[in-house]
């Protein structure tokens, strides 16, 4: 058999080169830019090309497994056998080997093509769709789905086999039935009780299409996160799945954020959780790196302009027809009221990346199970010094309410030690509200420790004015002044050092701090106060000389 | 008995009970400890007799706060009341000559820091005698362990008590390591495994890198008394044979013969006096004892000072102490990595009632935690500088935060290249202060003090707010102004500005 391969330019076929090969068949997919050439008594040796605008790259001649049937004669592969996917931007090639009941798995690199792996198939008519840089398994005999993700080195299917559900043009309405799928209609008289999944007339199109020629309509896959999560039980690979998610990015992320919700309330032990953080936090420390993180909020500045871009969540009712491009017009002239209705959906699911910044974590997890979870701050501050070991170790930062919270856990649970610690080792960041939490609780609990380490902190930041007035507070009125005196601080009252003064019934005290603010603020000896308190001092000792 | 050379006229040290021996011909009954144990014990009545009278005499003027001290020609005599009507007295020979020049706070944290670890180990000693009212009991324990204790201080054959030469050190503080965030961060985050280890049962745990401090969950208080026996006897300093020279707790070779009197002493002179019920005959725990911890295979330490494991069940030969702050007892793992040594501390009831069982917990221990304290010992060794790490040039001092119970002081090693004047002035000095800090009692007294001494030093005390700072600077042609520069330098890069100087 020969094989033309050409080339369209310019509206007119022209050869552009001929390469020999005996073929038995053949199978492109223009997703893959690949010709696979089926050749041997078995049709099991490979020859492919791909096409690329460098001109047609030759790959290895490669053969496929066969199990041998127990009559001992040959299956021969047929093209249907056959399936060309591509996932996070890897060219797969999949091979149904019905004798051994497994999909055999090809990946191609440049210059190789290597075996990876063997998925267990449970029917014998297969198919296969990517939706997301997921491999779907269509079990069509046993009408289920079973779902892959070939990034990770398990083989392991993400869920359980989940049914393949039509879910009418309601879209995201998620009142709708659980379903791991939706199937979007194509035609709005289509009703539900019309359609039999997985029925004889349906081809399957690569990437994640499929054509009901029974119901003259054409499907696309959807893929209802929700349910996938509902399906699987460990929660780190599960959030490693949903970050790898683009196209519901929004929806990967308000799962993740819900799950790290839930594990922590449902006090799952720290080791689970920290995996959970870490996963988190490495994906997003990932996608900064990668640039696909934006900001939420230069995303909410775009929020009032709705761009009608593939936003699977709204993909909408739509005309006959097997157009994508049709859909998006029919998209844009959807009514206003309905944009605005969504709109915030939309703008969220604009995320390139369900990457969750920490403090998007600190606000959405933390903050927001502080409440219930204050009998168990031990538990709560164990899991975020994990948190803050994991982001410290991505060299990110956090905001500092966090490290306000972690004061107030660790204070309430009465462990100053830690506190302590935690301070000293600047393991909380120092700042002003830090600072002001210290000395709330250092009053709270009457624990003059907790205050000393928040006036520290005050004088570390240099925030003078701070640091004197609670110096003040606490009764250190001489010390204060001292220092406001060294640091020529002349905001602080002048009134707090003399009635601290006045009140601890200290004369030379009162004199001395008269005599010094005296010196510290010009023109301080014309004010009211000088007076006052001067003669004050004046009557006192005069009193106490008689 | 007489042929006892090592120093039976420099210290006797004692512990009594007011409350005890009040009649006539009962008077032995009060002795509690009695250093040396040999002494005759009449002897022993008469320093008893004369501390007793003081105190009664004092507390007439006094009733909050009886003797301190008294200073006499030739004896110096320490006072302390380590509980309510429980004192412990130490008399010291003054010799200018051999250099016995002390410091009489210094004495008397030697006095609290033996009794700290005591009641860290049997509980208070007023309840020892309320459980035992003939103080049998309380004696068999008290006399191994003080004289286990004092076995720290015999240089060779003579016991050597801090002297001026140590002034700047603060006995019962906690020396800390300073931590870089990242690793510090990753030190909480063991804390966390090593508090979890025992599920849902809180435990509380300690951390050191050799001599110091990482960190620790327990009260300042208790966090002192733990360091110190850590740093006596668990770290990996503590246990290899040839015993540091830069920490302050020596280790004598007189020990062992010390050990074995003891024992016998109490029974031969005192407990003979008493009729003793046989319980009390039983093995007597001797927690300071000697060269009696090693490190098993699987990382822990190993010690038969608690028993025999193979005897009774198997959680009864281990370790434990009790916690001041929650009045709990504990159970002490210990588990050391190289320079890094980890004590875990799990509240005896529960393991009691069965519901943990230590073997459980240190299997947790080595799963969770040992990939990461392997790390990070990697990690803390790699960025430590030497025992002359904190080391500031040109400085001898000693930083003391009364609030935290830490201290920081230059390396042994650079203050003895101090002259013995500047010593003997700091040390002075020191005495000043410590008599002003008793004065103003709970009052926090701000203090600055600069001195040249005889020899051109410079000797500095500074004080403020729970933290005090004493230095020598040898630079004899500074002046007073270059001086207080010189602090307020060291100040705002060492100790963020706390000490603010004019």
């Amino acid at each position: 058999m020969d094989l033309f391969a050409c080339d369209s330019m310019l509206n007119s076929l022209r050869l552009v080169e001929t390469k020999k090969a005996n073929v038995n068949w053949y199978t492109y997919t223009h997703e893959t830019r690949l010709v696979l050439l089926a050749s041997g008594l078995q049709c099991k040796t490979f020859n492919g090309f791909q096409l690329s605008t460098a001109g047609v790259v030759r790959l290895p001649r490669f053969e496929m497994t066969m199990a041998r049937s127990e009559s001992n004669s040959k299956p021969i592969l047929s093209a249907g056998d056959l399936h060309l996917v591509t996932v996070y931007g890897r060219i797969y090639c999949l091979q149904v080997d019905r004798e051994a009941m497994l999909l055999h798995l090809y990946r191609f690199y440049r210059d190789a093509v290597v075996q990876q792996g063997s998925l267990p198939i449970y029917s014998s008519k297969l198919s296969v769709n990517v939706v997301d840089n997921l491999l779907l398994v269509h079990q069509i005999d046993a009408k289920v789905v079973i779902i892959y993700d070939l990034f990770v080195d398990s083989r392991a299917p993400v869920s359980a086999p989940l049914p393949l559900l039509w879910r009418g043009y309601q879209g995201s309405d998620t009142s709708s039935q659980a379903a791991n799928k939706e199937i979007e209609s194509s035609e709005s008289s289509t009703s539900n009780e019309n359609i039999l999944m997985y029925e004889d007339g349906w081809t399957f199109l690569v990437p994640d299409l499929i054509l009901d020629q029974t119901n003259k309509v054409l499907w696309k896959i959807h893929l209802d996160l929700e349910a996938i999560s509902a399906s699987s039980s460990d929660r780190t690979s599960l959030l490693e799945f949903l970050q790898r998610r683009k196209l519901e990015a929004n929806k990967a992320k308000q799962l993740c954020l819900g799950i790290a919700r839930d594990i922590i309330l449902e006090r799952r032990p720290a080791t689970q959780v920290t995996q959970a953080i870490d996963v988190l936090v490495t994906a997003y420390s990932y996608s900064v790196k990668a640039g696909t993180y934006k900001e939420i909020k230069n995303e909410k500045a775009t929020a009032s302009t709705p761009t009608a871009g593939a936003s699977p969540d709204n993909e909408r009712h739509r005309p006959s027809g097997s157009n994508i491009d049709e859909d998006v017009e029919m998209n844009l002239s959807s009514g206003s009221k309905e944009n605005m209705f969504c709109a915030n959906e939309q703008q969220e699911s604009q995320l390139s990346s369900p990457a969750i910044s920490p403090d998007e974590l600190y606000k959405f997890v933390f903050a927001s199970v502080e409440e219930m979870m204050v009998e168990e701050s031990e538990y709560l501050v164990a899991i975020i010094t994990e948190f803050l070991r994991s982001i410290s170790a991505e060299k990110l930062k956090v905001d500092l309410n966090i490290y306000v919270m972690t004061i107030r856990l660790l204070a309430y649970s009465k462990r100053f030690a830690e506190l302590s610690l935690f301070t000293t080792n600047k393991i909380i960041e120092p700042s002003k509200e830090v600072a002001f939490q210290l000395l709330e609780s250092g009053r709270q609990n009457q624990n003059i420790k907790v205050r000393k380490l928040g006036l520290d902190m005050l004088r570390q930041l240099s925030l003078h004015h701070d640091y004197i007035s609670s110096l003040v507070q606490d009764g250190y009125y001489l010390e204060a002044l001292r220092y406001a005196q060294k640091h020529k601080v002349t905001s602080v009252r002048s009134s707090l050092f003399l009635e601290a003064a006045f009140a601890s019934n200290d004369l030379q005290h009162l004199a001395a701090i008269l005599r010094v603010l005296s010196e510290l603020i010009p023109g301080f000896k014309e004010t009211s106060e000088y007076y006052t308190f001067y003669g004050l001092l004046n009557d006192t000792s005069s009193s106490v000389a008689v | 008995m007489a042929s006892m050379s090592s120093g039976d006229e420099s210290l006797r040290l004692c512990a009594f009970d007011l409350r005890r021996g009040q009649t006539e011909g009962q008077e032995l009954d009060k002795i509690l400890f009695f250093y040396p144990a040999e002494l005759d014990l009449s002897t022993q009545l008469s320093v008893i007799g004369l501390s007793e009278g003081l105190i009664t005499f004092t507390r007439l003027f006094s009733p909050e706060a009886a003797c301190e001290v008294i200073e006499a020609e030739r004896h110096s005599h320490v006072f302390y009341e380590a509980e309510p009507d429980i004192w412990m007295v130490m008399v010291v020979e003054k010799n200018k000559e051999t250099g016995a020049i002390w410091r009489i706070d210094a004495l008397r944290r030697v006095l609290k820091e033996v009794h700290s670890l005591f009641v860290m180990f049997h509980g208070s000693i007023r309840a020892l005698i309320e459980k035992e009212p003939t103080g049998g009991l309380t004696r068999s324990l008290l006399y191994p362990f003080i004289t286990d204790y004092l076995s720290n201080f015999f240089v060779g054959k003579k016991l050597q008590l801090p002297t001026f030469r140590e002034t700047l050190r603060e006995r019962g503080t906690v020396q800390m390591l300073t931590l870089a965030r990242d690793i510090a961060v990753e030190v909480q985050s063991l804390v966390q495994v090593l508090d979890s280890c025992a599920g849902s049962l809180r435990c509380h745990s300690m951390i050191l890198f050799q001599d110091l401090l990482v960190s620790t969950t327990l009260s300042a208080d208790d966090t002192v008394d733990l360091f110190t026996f850590a740093v006596m006897r668990l770290t990996s300093k503590a246990l290899s044979s040839d015993a540091s020279s830069w920490s302050y707790l020596r280790k004598g070779p007189g020990s062992s013969e010390i050990s074995s009197r003891s024992t016998l002493a109490p029974i031969g002179s005192i407990d003979s006096l008493h009729s003793r019920n046989g319980n009390d005959m039983h093995h007597v725990i001797r927690p300071l004892q000697n060269d009696k911890w090693t490190k098993g295979k699987d990382g822990f330490l190993i010690t038969d000072i608690w028993g025999l494991e193979t005897g009774g069940s198997p959680d009864s030969a281990i370790p434990t102490i009790w916690l001041q702050q929650t009045q709990e007892r504990m159970y002490l793992l210990a588990y050391q990595h190289n320079s890094l040594t980890l004590l875990l501390l799990m509240p005896t009831n529960a393991i009691v009632n069965g519901d943990l069982s230590v073997s459980a917990v240190k299997q947790q221990v080595i799963e969770d935690a040992s990939l990461r304290i392997l790390k990070i010992e990697e990690k803390i060794s790699r960025g430590w500088g030497g025992e002359n790490t904190y080391h500031i040039k040109g400085y001898r001092y000693l930083v003391v935060d009364s609030d935290m119970e830490l201290s920081r002081a230059s390396p042994s090693g650079k203050v003895t290249t101090l002259a013995k004047e500047s010593l003997l002035a700091l040390n002075q000095l020191r005495e000043e202060v410590d008599l002003e800090k008793s004065r103003a009692k709970r009052q926090e007294k701000d203090m600055e003090i600069c001195i040249r001494a005889k020899n051109n030093v410079w000797v500095i005390a500074r004080v403020t707010r729970g933290k005090e700072l004493y230095m020598a600077l040898e630079k004899g042609s500074d002046t007073l102004l270059d001086t207080t520069d010189a602090v307020g330098r060291f100040s705002n890069r060492y100790c963020s500005g706390a000490f603010l100087m004019d």
